[in-house]
């Protein structure tokens, strides 16, 4: 018992200095993709994962978008001009779609959709010696499968964040006007006010680094498959769970330096 | 770089070590250009973990693997397109990718290692290959759609279609029928005969009689013996026989071939 509370212990910071090894490795291997695909190769892979991360996902975020921005706008308008703070609406919506809800949730969507997806996918490869196909052809599995998906996610993420904050802030205001009718003119003034540069920026940082993070979880997770196949849905889990957690952790620090 | 040895294939002292086993454990061979050597062992004895280190597929946990006098550590992937257009390996269980349809699965490897092709003379290769190896099968299917012999086939036709000095195969007639095999064969004589040096682990009698100017018998990860089939058949060692009379009795469960198999081990 005691034996393998202490293997597992052991286990932990090894395998963190694999996965920061893995992370640089993809980072590294970056420059190598872009040539492989000037010579006719790997596009396909990225564009795939575009398609399966970013356009297959837009449906659900705005959804997710026009519900919560809608929710917001009721809320705001309902309680804050009570206490005479109607105006802060613009900067609650701003805060809470831009700055947190687009970047969080969009993550939170892609880790659930295709973090799964790309662990299992790359896991099942290993097992049917797939990996091993391509290392056999001459074919960096970092290159050609790992840094294209890494891609696809942070771009896709960037995307759907953008996406969000569209139906976020402008498509939650046509759902508004069948609760509380509010001028256009007025409401996008309001919006225009409230933004700042740093409302933009700090969105748009954490989109990347939640990308990089989810991206390089679930191809780590998926290749760290050993042999069985039992082994891809464990990695699928660890792939949701520490992709969740790292992008928590972020998430508060990224805001935490954006306010200081 | 390593000094110039004039061997297609050299391992020295080769440990492969897993966290919880070691199926290779020192192997040192030795293997010249144009030979073809026959890797025999029981299931399970470290044959593929061998040949896959030996291709630098997996890595080696101690020891050295040159292929065609160079040494194989961490490459760059320069370096490691370079050894893959020498080096072509077979899997037992064809590993196609799935994700690709049979003609990407061979057009692929002829991209990376042949990038000035244009498409017409890649075409050109592709229908050469899967002419030789005779699939008629359309090449915009899925691997998923092919039978296990026809992925075989094609996995056969992808690992020669650049040309490698050295193949390398894991089990290359197993799932696949008696005429798939004698294609794989015949295909095999020629690449003998054009000086291609071949390792092939193999449970099949008929590869093994017909085509092996060495055989390497593995146990529990070590080598027992390497040598002409003469060498092999004379061997002291009990173990040894015990293997050869094993494999190729097992051999003969799936291939039918109870009649040649007898007398191939009469001859051992």
């Amino acid at each position: 018992m005691l034996d393998a509370v202490g293997t597992r212990v052991l286990r932990a910071p090894k395998e963190l200095v694999y996965a920061l090894g893995f992370m640089i490795e993809i980072v590294r291997n970056i420059p190598a993709y872009f040539r492989m695909q000037r010579r006719g190769g790997g596009g396909g892979v990225l564009k795939m994962q575009i398609l399966f991360t970013g356009v297959n996902a837009l449906s659900i975020v705005a959804v997710l978008s026009l519900a919560i921005g809608a929710v917001i706008i009721i809320q705001g308008l309902s309680v804050l001009p009570q206490l005479g703070q109607g105006q802060l609406i613009y900067t609650i919506l701003i805060t809470v779609i831009t700055r947190e809800l687009g970047p969080i949730l969009t993550a939170f969507i892609v880790i659930a959709r295709s973090g799964t997806a790309i662990s299992t996918e790359l896991g099942n490869m290993v097992v049917d010696h797939q990996i091993e196909a391509y290392m056999a052809t001459g074919l960096n599995p970092i290159t050609y499968l790992a840094v294209p998906r890494v891609l696809g996610v942070v771009i896709s993420l960037v995307l759907l964040n953008i996406y969000f904050n569209f139906f976020g802030l402008v498509g939650s205001f046509l759902v508004t006007q069948l609760v509380q009718p509010l001028a256009l003119e007025e409401y996008l003034f309001g919006l225009y006010g409230s933004v700042t540069l740093t409302d933009f920026v700090a969105s748009f940082v954490k989109s990347i680094v939640f990308g990089v993070l989810i991206g390089c979880v679930a191809t780590y997770q998926g290749l760290a498959v050993e042999r069985a196949g039992t082994e891809v849905p464990v990695r699928a889990i660890k792939s949701v769970g520490q992709g969740i957690t790292l992008t928590v952790i972020a998430n508060a620090a990224i805001t935490l330096v954006s306010y200081l | 770089m390593g000094e110039k040895t004039g061997t297609a294939l050299s391992t020295q002292n080769v440990i492969v070590a897993f966290e919880d086993f070691t199926p290779v454990r020192g192997i040192s061979v030795d293997i010249t250009p144009g030979k073809t050597v026959a890797v025999m062992g029981r299931s399970g004895s470290g044959k593929s973990t061998f040949i896959k280190a030996a291709a630098g597929i997996i890595p080696v946990t101690s020891g050295t693997v040159r292929v065609f006098d160079r040494v194989l550590g961490p490459l760059t992937n320069r370096e490691l397109l370079r050894l893959r257009k020498t080096c072509g390996f077979v899997f037992q269980d064809a590993a196609l990718w799935q994700n690709m349809s049979v003609y990407r699965n061979l057009a692929l490897p002829l991209e990376q290692h042949y990038p000035d092709l244009t498409k017409s003379e890649r075409d050109r290769k592709i229908r050469n290959a899967i002419d030789r190896i005779k699939f008629t099968d359309d090449l915009n299917l899925r691997p998923a759609s092919l039978s296990a012999g026809e992925a075989k086939l094609v996995a056969f036709a992808r690992a020669v279609l650049t040309e490698p000095e050295l193949l390398i195969l894991d089990e290359p007639t197993t799932f696949v029928d008696r005429t798939g095999v004698d294609r794989i064969l015949g295909f095999l004589r020629e690449l003998k005969e054009s000086g291609t040096t071949l390792v092939i682990v193999s449970h099949n009698a008929t590869v093994v009689s017909q085509l092996a100017d060495e055989i390497m018998v593995i146990d529990e990860g070590e080598l027992l013996v390497h040598g002409t089939p003469d060498v092999v058949a004379g061997s002291d060692n009990a173990l040894v026989r015990d293997i050869v009379s094993d494999v190729l009795d097992q051999a003969a469960t799936f291939d039918s071939d109870i009649l040649t198999l007898l007398g191939e081990i009469d001859n051992v």
